[in-house]
């Protein structure tokens, strides 16, 4: 939901773009042996990114840098595909030039607000069998 | 005029005549030269074949009137002290650990008589001869350890904030040397936090390697700090 609610609103903004293509890649390199337990796989993700970009001049051509720079076979996503359509691609590859510790940063700031949030909702709704998280009020058995 | 000579105008005069090796002043009062055989950088030398140091630059390779806090109580070498000098005032010292008082001289330039700064960083280098000395009211330029630094005291001010406030965020001096600020070292911080660190972020890296960058990082501190180290260094 939030996801969207970024790419729509986020037409004039280069950064907010940027990062919902970034919150793409991730998603999409979470298979990437290159970045699979690693503990710099945050600095490794941004300065692979921020390589591509320097060096593709398209939106299309970073595309494929990214995916060959990380490792994996293809990147898709709804922000990915919003972009490939639109006529101003290009800000989103300034932007992953000149920021992408600060992009990459904010993904993961995203990404945490919503594991915390699920959290939450998980620990007022504990659900009846597996899916829910156990918490104080559970009665004992 | 030398900064050694601004600096040490009252030095002890010697009895040798000839050009100093250091300054490259003719002299009547010059000390045998007192350059170390560790002394590499033959090429900031007047006259480097010369074996007489003028009175002024004899006194900054030499000792100051320190002592050594530890046990061997040895002499401590003017090397080891940023220097501040000002025509017609004492000169002013500190230590590394004196670092504000050392950023208020900086800051405070230009200054109404002629004036020069040489700092101090790793205590080893024997450039003090070798600062720059202003003129008054002028262009401003001090020497930082081996690199001359060109600045204007009102972008210093500003570069330096910026500076200062990545590094109350936890970004370490050697990240913002480079200008390559980790991404975790941003994870403490909330998305709107971040995004009000993006500018801070994109001038230290476009500023990255220059000298007034160099001097700024090297001036930076937190505000809880006391000056007596960089703690990440």
């Amino acid at each position: 939901m939030k996801m969207e609610t970024t790419t729509e609103t986020s037409r004039a903004d280069p950064l907010d773009r940027s990062v919902a293509v970034a919150l793409d890649i991730h998603y999409a390199t979470l298979d990437s042996k290159l970045l699979r337990n690693r503990m710099d796989r945050w600095d490794i993700f941004a300065t692979r990114i921020q390589s591509a970009a320097e060096s593709s001049d398209t939106f299309a051509a970073l595309l494929e840098r990214v995916a060959r720079k990380l490792e994996v076979g293809s990147l898709s996503g709804d922000a990915i595909a919003s972009e490939l359509r639109a006529t101003d691609s290009r800000e989103v590859v300034r932007c992953l030039r000149a920021e992408s510790v600060a992009v990459v940063a904010l993904v993961r700031a995203d990404i945490q607000e919503r594991r915390e949030a699920r959290a939450a909702r998980d620990a007022s709704n504990p659900g009846p069998l597996f899916g829910g998280a156990v918490t104080e009020e559970t009665p004992d058995a | 005029m030398s900064f050694a000579r601004l600096a040490f105008h009252d030095a002890k005069p010697g009895a040798l005549s000839g050009t100093c090796a250091l300054c490259g002043a003719t002299v009547t009062d010059g000390h045998p030269t007192a350059i170390s055989d560790n002394f590499v950088e033959v090429d900031l030398l007047a006259s480097p074949r010369s074996a007489v140091t003028c009175s002024p630059c004899t006194a900054a390779l030499g000792n100051s009137p320190h002592v050594s806090p530890r046990a061997s109580a040895r002499p401590l070498g003017w090397r080891m002290f940023s220097l501040f000098a000002r025509d017609g005032l004492p000169l002013e010292h500190a230590s590394k650990a004196e670092k504000p008082r050392i950023r208020g001289w900086v800051l405070g330039a230009p200054y109404p008589e002629r004036w020069g700064i040489h700092i101090a960083d790793s205590g080893k280098k024997q450039r003090a001869p070798f600062a720059p000395v202003n003129a008054p009211s002028g262009r401003c330029a001090l020497q930082l350890e081996t690199v001359r630094v060109e600045y204007e005291p009102a972008a210093l001010r500003v570069h330096l904030d910026v500076v200062e406030r990545l590094y109350a965020i936890g970004v370490s001096k050697a990240e913002l040397e480079t200008g390559t600020v980790s991404v975790g070292r941003l994870r403490k911080l909330s998305a709107p936090e971040i995004r009000a660190a993006r500018p801070l972020l994109h001038a230290v890296r476009c500023q990255s390697y220059t000298p007034i960058h160099a001097l700024a990082v090297w001036l930076a501190q937190r505000e809880n700090e006391d000056g007596d180290d960089d703690g990440d260094e």
